[in-house]
């Protein structure tokens, strides 16, 4: 583990996610203001797991139980930009990366050729592949925001903690005369924790103990996707719930699963 | 120089050195990588300036201030506004899609006129005149007009009810809900003053008995908002886990028609410990004779399904709690009886905790200024539903021309209600921004600009905590050849010689403004909402009515072993006046929608019944229609329940809703309610078949 660790060295900032699983109504608002805010394009067909392109989704989490034992959780996965990503090792071109300050795995659409290994190596199912050309309905194209370009049939995409805002934060800086290496300088948030209305997505920088989401990565409650894996990731979540934590690491029946 | 050995070693170590050195290979790699990218039909995004303006959403589920984001003049983004009280910041996921419905392929375009069963476009002058001569034929007679507004807090009511009254007439109503169900309790039942707000920001204890509060009940964005900042304990008690109960302390299952005996059989214990508070309020001694002759433990645990330690536990909860108020409502936010909301109501009462600090609190009625206009308070005590279906029936005189502003009770009233109403009524006209199905079964079809694109104001939507007021300018010129309703009718009014009290909707807006002692700027320069902590005195509040017991006989459950219907409502997939948005689309799961199909949900217990599993295509069949929809088995329903989601079945707007799924508003029926002036909501008879 302390060797994991390691790879985040070389990055001042490291920016994460904290998402409280019992604060999560599952209503959807951080779906939508993702969509809107870069650009992903409507569909007129209903959702279909493999060709439908979506940057967070929200999974609804049941504890198995039959009636009336039964509970239920909501779990917003966006990219967990993990700190040894399998996706980055696989891309054959190198148009998804890890080597910026702030942490986030980048995905550069015009260098990517559509091989689709990174979908493969993704084990959170966090990448998407456009099957199709993007259309927006006549006039609905008004809407695109200049924060991400759009992107054509035959390219993956995914979800980059709204890196354009971070660049945003990182101008504003130097525009000020302040350093935009400090976190507590560009203290930005992607779209989807700015509008989540129960406050259950914070972000913040996971190397700034002044940020709440270092505290909220400690909590004994916290737990990451698949964290056996060794992927590192940057999203952390919360819950009570001794359930909702085991199914965080989606154990085969067959296994022995350890305590949470 | 000769060509030596030595000449072609250096020639090829050369040749790799260059060639790996070069940019060009790669620079080459990367313009045909980009290249094949750049495609004309791939829309560019907008470089420009961003500014920022306040706005106030308005999409028939709550209203609050948001903030809209815009480049070179064009609306992109909306987000939640931190200076707005009902917002702080925050977003519903239909609000965060109010920009892309700007450009809603439903959107019209112009005015459009019923032509041999076929809409023709026509001008506004054409319209005007249609309408103007339709209307001076009947002008001065009772049943000259009636209007039903899907717009329950604007001051377009004040406008469109003074021309009603204007034109002789009283017909005014808005569509069914929990507001309304609440409205009629509190003022008819019970005799409050004022209207019903609640102070969840300083209760300690919540009890939804019914009421979704975190997705469909009420100050939406705001009930998120003080569930945020944690602090207190919330009940849910409702037939599913709905997204309240999924985050909520405790579910308590109790089923779609017990939610008020499970309110009165909490009453009964309040009234055992000799703990409720009775100063000033009548009928406690007939309210307690009933109550130990029904609601005795074993009755009380009978009549709402819930076991006898369950409710004790709650109503030592409720007794214990220093600042407890109980939220009654319905799953999906749809109204019907009274009864959920009198024993509500009466628990907030017994536990003294109206006007106190995070209990119920009266908020003054709204400020009316065009004389002839109806109070919207007054508004909210008349049952749509009870009008229709004495037009329907023959019971009631139609009127001559109904005017339906943004609102679509051809899709969301029970059954086939409007459709029978409607075939009585001469000539419908519909104001809305989109082609929703009331529209399209309209005779004119008047566009008007979607809230973004006009003037618009809120006084204290449903829920809120306190009196508040919230003003709008428009974020962009409308996009369509739409005019606001109350210019029109204003404008209509001076055709027929109506006086109505003012000259113009921004005119009365700044009369009101300054009535409240607001500042105009303020209100639409920063979105901030006046707001005002102004109680309304109550005294001689009842407890009780004779017609409970009659409410009591018509809820109870027929001898028929039959599943018990619940309807709910998420935000993300629409409301009454919005279909699924685009954005909404991309939400929905797989099981939730697969293709046109839509999914309901049950319990294996109650599938097994029905020999029923996962994926199994099945009609349900009530009294009033049937519907098509695959089963998702979902294990927060309880037994006996089968719950289906408003919001789908479309038969107009655009390809991302249209077909899309059932509606289950057709299920329902509607009875008048004896004793409430309600009218209760039933699924009668309800079947499940496989397909």
């Amino acid at each position: 583990m302390a060797e994991m660790m390691q790879i985040h060295h070389h990055f001042h900032i490291r920016w994460g996610m904290a998402i409280d699983i019992d604060k999560c109504t599952g209503c959807g608002a951080c779906m939508v203001a993702c969509q809107a805010e870069n650009n992903i394009p409507p569909s007129p067909e209903s959702f279909h797991r493999l060709e439908s392109v979506h940057w967070l989704l929200v999974y609804k989490l049941s504890n198995g139980l039959e009636f009336p034992n039964h509970d239920v959780a909501y779990l917003p996965r966006p990219c967990m930009q993990c700190g040894n990503p399998s996706c980055v090792s696989v891309c054959p071109v190198i148009a998804t990366t890890k080597d910026e300050e702030g942490a986030i795995v980048s995905q550069v659409y015009p260098r990517c050729i559509g091989c689709r290994y990174c979908m493969a190596a993704c084990p959170y199912h966090s990448r998407v592949f456009n099957w199709y050309d993007p259309v927006w309905p006549e006039g609905m194209e008004k809407i695109l925001t200049p924060y991400a370009s759009v992107r054509p049939r035959g390219v993956v995409e995914k979800c980059t903690f709204c890196h354009h805002r971070y660049m945003d934060a990182q101008q504003m800086a130097r525009a000020k005369g302040r350093d935009p290496k400090n976190s507590d300088v560009v203290n930005y948030v992607p779209a989807c924790a700015e509008v989540c209305p129960t406050n259950a997505i914070v972000f913040g920088d996971l190397n700034n103990p002044r940020h709440e989401v270092t505290r909220l990565a400690k909590s004994r409650n916290a737990f990451r996707l698949l964290d056996r894996l060794g992927t590192e990731p940057q999203v952390y979540y919360l819950s009570s719930r001794s359930w909702v934590r085991r199914q965080g690491d989606n154990s085969l029946q067959q296994e022995k699963q350890r305590s949470t | 120089m000769a060509l030596d050995r030595r000449a072609i070693l250096k020639f090829i170590a050369g040749g790799a050195v260059g060639t790996a050195l070069t940019p060009i290979p790669l620079k080459l790699t990367d313009d045909i990588s980009i290249w094949t990218q750049n495609w004309p039909w791939i829309p560019n995004i907008p470089k420009g300036p961003e500014s920022i303006r306040p706005s106030l959403v308005k999409m028939g589920a709550t209203e609050y201030g948001i903030r809209v984001t815009s480049v070179e003049g064009n609306p992109i983004t909306a987000s939640g506004n931190p200076d707005h009280a009902l917002s702080q910041g925050g977003i519903d996921p239909l609000a965060a899609s109010c920009v892309q419905m700007l450009y809603s392929p439903s959107r019209i375009d112009s005015p459009l006129v019923r032509d041999n069963g076929a809409f023709r476009s026509v001008s506004w002058a054409r319209a005007g005149e249609l309408l103007g001569n339709k209307l001076s034929g009947v002008k001065g007679r009772a049943d000259s007009v009636g209007c039903i507004s899907g717009d329950s807090t604007g001051s377009v009511n004040e406008v469109l009810s003074a021309f009603v009254s204007a034109m002789g007439s009283d017909t005014y109503y808005f569509p069914p809900s929990d507001a309304v169900s609440q409205s009629r309790v509190w003022h008819g039942l019970m005799s409050g003053r004022g209207d019903v707000g609640y102070d969840l920001e300083n209760a300690d204890f919540i009890l939804c008995l019914g009421a979704d509060i975190l997705e469909s009940w009420g100050t939406l964005v705001r009930n998120q908002k003080i569930f945020a900042r944690g602090g207190k304990e919330v009940v849910y008690a409702g037939p599913l886990q709905t997204h309240t109960a999924a985050v909520a302390d405790r579910w308590i299952p109790v089923g779609p028609d017990a939610l008020g005996h499970l309110g009165l059989a909490l009453a009964y214990h309040l009234r055992a410990t000799g703990r409720e508070h009775t100063a000033g309020t009548s009928g406690v001694q007939e309210l307690r004779r009933f109550l130990e002759a029904e609601y005795a433990p074993n009755a009380g645990s009978k009549a709402s399904g819930v076991a006898q330690n369950v409710v004790r536990w709650l109503a030592e909860k409720l007794l214990l709690a220093e600042r407890p108020v109980v939220v009654p409502g319905t799953v999906g936010g749809i109204g019907g009886s009274a009864l959920p909301f009198f024993a509500g109501t009466a628990l907030n009462i017994l536990l003294g905790r109206i006007n106190r600090k995070g209990g119920v609190r009266c908020i003054p009625r709204p400020p009316q200024i065009l004389d002839r206009a109806h109070n919207l308070s007054d508004i909210r005590d008349r049952d749509l539903g009870r009008y229709l279906h004495g037009v329907a029936e023959g019971e009631t005189e139609p009127p001559q021309v109904l005017l339906i502003n943004e609102a679509n009770p051809a899709y969301s009233l029970p059954g086939d209600l409007f459709s029978r109403a409607r075939k009585r009524i001469p000539f419908t006209v519909s104001f809305t921004p989109f082609m929703d199905e009331t529209a399209a079964a309209s005779d004119l079809v008047l566009p008007v600009p979607f809230f973004l694109e006009r003037l618009e104001d809120s006084f204290t939507p449903f829920g809120s905590g306190s009196a508040n007021y919230s003003l709008a300018s428009p974020v962009i010129s409308p996009l369509r050849n739409a005019r606001p309703a109350a210019d029109f009718v204003l404008g209509l009014s001076r055709q027929l010689g109506l006086d109505l009290g003012t000259d113009s909707f921004r005119s009365l807006l700044k009369t009101k403004v300054r009535y409240l002692d607001a500042d105009w700027d303020v209100l639409t320069g920063r979105g901030i909402a006046w707001t005002d902590r102004t109680t309304a005195y109550q005294s001689g509040l009842r407890v009780w009515s004779s017609s409970i017991r009659q409410m009591l006989n018509a809820a109870r459950p027929a001898a028929e072993r039959s599943p018990r219907l619940a309807l709910y409502t998420e935000i993300n997939s629409g409301t009454d006046r919005i279909a699924i948005p685009p954005f909404g689309l991309k939400t929905l799961l797989e099981n939730e929608l697969q293709g046109d199909t839509f999914f309901l949900r049950m319990n294996r217990h109650t599938a097994r019944q029905h020999g029923l599993g996962q994926g199994d295509l099945v009609k349900l069949t009530t009294e009033a229609g049937t519907l098509q929809a695959k089963v998702n088995l979902d294990e927060g329903v309880m037994s006996d329940v089968v719950a289906i989601p408003t919001g789908f079945g479309r038969t107009a707007w655009d390809k991302f809703s249209r077909g899309k799924g059932g509606n289950g508003y057709e299920l329902l029926s509607l009875e008048p309610e004896e004793g409430s002036g309600l009218s209760r909501l039933s699924a009668a008879g309800l079947r499940i078949s496989k397909v």
